[in-house]
């Protein structure tokens, strides 16, 4: 990476040099080293995955970005061939496709002013994921294999586990004298299950525990128990699980149901690019656009927030990837539209600066608008208080399918373990009930979030642009009661 | 092809089987080099212009039965050996790979040519060029009723070279087109989406059509009520199939696949019935101007038209020389660890469009198109639901009148949505689309699907 920088430098300096004019240049040096074990069924698999996480199982790979702003319209190049004369090349073609660009624009992009910084940062770990030696990895997940045969389990069980350990190191230089150097290691474990009584019902489960806090942080979670009661559930689910109730009902939702809604009816509209149509063909639009902030979404208690910043995050950075210093963003604030996520080409639109949303996940793709962490704010309750005054209704603790449509109005979340409740009584399982609503439906049906005592985390890899970029993040939040709903 | 390039990725590919042949009993270098591009635009503006120029090593590495495959963009030597360095302890500690048994010897007889029909000079040289379609595609849109479209052209070419540990070396080249515009009218709820997609300019490629095509679906989406929720007929288009259909022979009919349990054919045998006789589908590496095709796999197998379903019955499933069954061939379809599919290719019918419409006999809804396909599990039935996401039309009259209605979504599963396939178009379109299950390019017609349970949102 050292012997690169330079190589980084003479392509931000020939990008405005020899008779170039750029309004902005920025050029980011990036490595990524990757390495994916899996065991599908017991056996071990050191390929590529059939799901579609990462193509390549391990991966060792260097490039250079080059973005470039010509007369109004940005062009970008990429070149892992690092020599000076491919550097040149891929600058000439940023420039030149930019120009061109340029002159079917009917309004310039600009990029919003921002505050330079020159600094070194990096995610505070303990053990460098991807320096744990292959053995320790490999009985990390051999131990899990266990589960399955230490005692006898009412159904049969598919079963694949996932250990993806990644460092990625960027050095981000840019026209308007940022100089950014950056580390963050990763690690996430992906347990993969599905029940299956054999001839009859089927139930499937997939968590991803994740964290840039180094191995010992993951370690410390005691996956293996929440792996086990993960298994033991799935049996009960299948075995024991009755149909859900009908009618008018009151559903607490899990922390990990919260954090996928807070992620999906709530984060991903309130992306500037979608507001404004750049994912128009892509990941969508969003309902916001017909929409000012200050619009009521819900009801007041309906706090939520992303924050990039949060230590041992998976999505945590300190810095985008535009160079701009990360920090908190209130999207929802008392049940208002508060604040959108920007980059520095939404933020010069709405005439304001970015909230430094920018993330690309390898050197290959363009900085788009992406969420880090975005969670449901904790409220006042305890999970009792919750449940007290509910007469009947369901706590959905985790889900399974999910989807929402792409102006991210019309979602569906189909609980996994799931439990009736009866007179603020937690009582049987149910099967899959299935909850679909509009996100102003939703956000205006919540009365009560859980106090932080119950606020969790879960990693995701979400999914944007084109090509795709699955982007590490954390979902979270607290216990959520929603009124007077009814399952689809 | 670039010569400096070349000569690059030679000395490199050298480099690794200098480190390789120390202490793997068997290995592939696959080699690419590969110049890409994309316009992508929104609100008739373009965006961004992006090129890609990259030399890239893919290894599979084999010792004593154990196996790993790595992926190699950093070409700095002292990287090279020691990522293959580290491949060593890394299979001196893996556990055996039972589903590997051995890389094909050859020699083998290539279709020589495929070459000529994945490879167009025009699109390699596309250039500028390419900002004409997207201006062209933008205007047809617009004439046809659209405010405004969004969208991305990709377009570029690579080139591949493997060598095996038993002694072959091949390469091919092969440019691509894939074309994708969505189409918006003042009502923002109103939209339509169409592409197109090809190896050649002047073969089945056609921006500007597609471009119309995306205009008419969003003006006649203006004005849509919530639909009724219920059990509907559904007409989808080629391009739903990748989400609807193909993942059955794409995903769920690889051998690799199927052995780790993740198929929802798991416990269905060859012989048996997954379908109506109306669905043959089959994996086609050597379709004319398939996205997928090429004139050999990852183990330098010539590739092939395999049948993998024949009239509603399992045939085969693809698979690769490991994995090949007793008595069978490989069907070229290596990745060497886990198959590939390369062009998933269904059977045509002999309806048209509007034909479709008239021989539906229950309520009836024609899907555009859909997106964000979720499973509540991939084991059988391979229960999903899916969004209908532009234009959706209430067919009445058999076709005459079509009502846009919005706020429905698909929820079914694979086995039933095969086995109620009633009708097929006359015509197979290429399609590849973002981010849908199946990942390969997939040839499909319009098809008609009976008894579809479509839901709405209770709030």
């Amino acid at each position: 990476m050292e012997n690169f920088k330079d190589l980084a430098e003479s392509a931000l300096d020939y990008a405005q040099s020899n008779g170039k004019y750029c309004d902005y240049a920025e050029v980011r040096l990036e490595s990524n080293i990757s390495d994916t074990i899996s065991f599908f069924n017991g056996k071990m698999h050191l390929g590529n995955l059939p799901i579609d996480l990462t193509k390549d199982a391990f991966s060792r790979k260097i490039g250079i970005n080059v973005r470039l702003l010509v007369n109004g319209g940005m062009g970008m190049a990429t070149t892992n061939n690092l020599n000076r004369e491919s550097i040149h090349n891929a600058v000439d073609h940023a420039y030149k496709t930019a120009k061109r660009s340029s002159k079917q624009r009917k309004a310039p992009i600009q990029m919003s002013e921002e505050k330079s910084y020159e600094i070194s940062w990096q995610s505070n770990y303990d053990i460098n994921p991807i320096e744990v030696s292959l053995e320790e990895k490999i009985e990390f997940i051999e131990n899990f294999l266990k589960i399955f045969t230490e005692k006898k389990h009412p159904v049969e069980f598919i079963h694949i586990f996932v250990l993806i350990t990644e460092q990625r190191d960027i050095y981000y230089i840019n026209s308007d004298s940022a100089k950014i150097s950056s580390t963050v290691p990763r690690v996430a474990f992906l347990p993969i299950i599905i029940g299956i009584q054999p001839g009859g019902k089927n139930e499937q489960s997939m968590s991803t525990f994740a964290t840039t806090a180094g191995w010992n942080e993951l370690i410390s979670w005691n996956l293996m128990e929440k792996v086990r009661e993960k298994v033991n559930i799935l049996g009960k689910i299948i075995t024991e699980a009755k149909k859900p109730p009908e009618g008018e009902i009151d559903i607490i939702l899990g922390p990990k149901v919260a954090g996928i809604i807070s992620h999906e009816n709530c984060g991903h509209p309130h992306e500037s690019d979608r507001i404004l149509g750049r994912e128009g063909a892509q990941a969508g639009e969003s309902y916001l656009r017909e929409h000012e902030i200050g619009f009521r979404i819900g009801n007041e208690c309906v706090n939520i927030y992303e924050d990039p910043t949060i230590p041992g995050s998976y999505g945590f950075y300190l810095y985008d990837d535009e160079g701009v210093k990360a920090h908190r963003r209130e999207l929802i604030k008392n049940g208002i539209f508060n604040e959108m996520l920007l980059n520095r080409e939404t933020a010069s639109v709405f005439n304001t600066h970015s909230n430094a949303a920018a993330r690309a996940v390898a050197y290959d793709r363009e900085p788009i608008i992406r969420m880090a962490n975005t969670y449901f704010a904790p409220g006042d309750y305890s999970f009792e208080e919750m449940i007290e005054d509910v007469k009947l209704g369901i706590y959905m603790k985790s889900f399974t399918e999910w989807n929402i449509d792409d102006k991210r109005l019309q979602s569906k979340y189909v609980g996994q373990e799931a439990y009736l409740i009866e007179n603020g009584e937690i009582k049987n399982l149910v099967l899959k009930p299935g909850l679909e609503i509009s996100s102003l439906g939703l956000f205006g049906s919540i009365d009560a979030q859980g106090n932080k005592d119950s606020l969790e985390w879960e990693g995701a890899f979400c999914g944007k642009s084109e090509p795709g970029q699955g982007c590490p993040v954390w979902t979270g939040g607290p216990n959520v009661r929603l009124r007077n709903v009814k399952l689809a | 092809m670039n010569q400096k390039k070349f000569e690059i990725l030679t000395d490199k590919m050298e480099l690794a089987k200098k480190h390789l042949k120390q202490f793997c009993d068997s290995w592939v270098i696959k080699g690419i080099i590969k110049s890409e591009n994309q316009i992508r635009f929104s609100e008739n503006n373009i965006d961004i212009s992006k090129n890609w120029d990259d030399i890239k090593l893919i290894l599979f590495l084999s010792k004593k039965r154990r196996t790993t495959e790595i992926s190699i963009s950093n070409l700095s030597p002292n990287v090279i050996e020691n990522t293959i360095n580290y491949c060593e302890k890394l299979l001196n500690v893996a556990k055996i790979n039972r589903y590997y048994k051995r890389l094909p010897e050859g020699p083998f007889n290539y279709n020589s040519s495929i070459q000529d029909k994945i490879f167009d000079n025009k699109v390699a040289n596309l250039d500028e060029k390419a900002i004409d379609l997207v201006e062209n595609a933008t205007e047809a849109s617009l004439s046809q009723g659209a405010k405004r479209v969004a969208g991305s052209f990709f377009f570029g070419n690579s080139h591949y070279f493997l060598e095996t540990s038993t002694n072959i070396e091949q390469n091919f080249k092969k440019t691509h087109l894939n074309f994708r515009i969505r189409a918006f009218a003042e009502d923002m709820y109103a939209t339509g989406e169409a592409l197109s997609c090809s190896t050649h300019l002047k073969k089945g490629f056609d921006a500007v059509g597609a471009g119309e095509e995306a205009g008419k679906i969003c003006k006649m989406a203006v004005g849509g009520k919530k639909g009724k929720p219920g059990i509907y007929n559904i007409i989808i288009y080629p391009k739903i199939s990748t989400e609807l259909q193909a993942p059955t022979p794409a995903i769920a009919m690889n051998e690799y696949i199927r052995k780790m349990g993740l198929s929802w054919l798991i416990g269905k045998r060859l012989g048996d019935k997954i379908a109506s006789e109306k669905i043959s589908a089959w994996d086609d590496g050597t379709i004319e101007y398939g996205l997928g095709s090429s004139p050999f796999d990852d183990e330098c197998v010539p590739t092939k038209k395999t049948l993998l379903i024949d009239k509603g019955i399992i045939h085969q499933y693809f698979t690769n020389t490991s994995l090949a069954r007793k008595n069978q061939e490989s069907t070229g379809n290596a990745g060497i660890t886990m198959p590939q599919p390369s062009n998933t290719v269904f059977a045509a019918g002999d309806h048209t469009l509007e034909e479709l419409m008239e021989i539906s006999e229950k309520p009836t809804l024609l899907v555009t198109s859909t997106w964000y396909t979720r499973y509540q599990s991939y084991a059988p039935p391979g229960i999903l639901s899916s969004l209908p996401k532009d234009g959706m039309f209430l067919v009445k009259n058999k076709g005459k009148i079509l009502e846009p209605v919005r706020e429905l979504r698909i929820n079914s599963n694979h086995y039933h949505m095969l086995e109620h396939t009633i009708g097929l178009g006359k015509k197979l379109k290429q399609v590849s689309t973002w981010l849908s299950p199946t990942s390969n390019p997939v040839f499909a017609p319009f098809m008609l699907i009976e008894d579809i349970k479509m839901t709405t949102g209770t709030k």
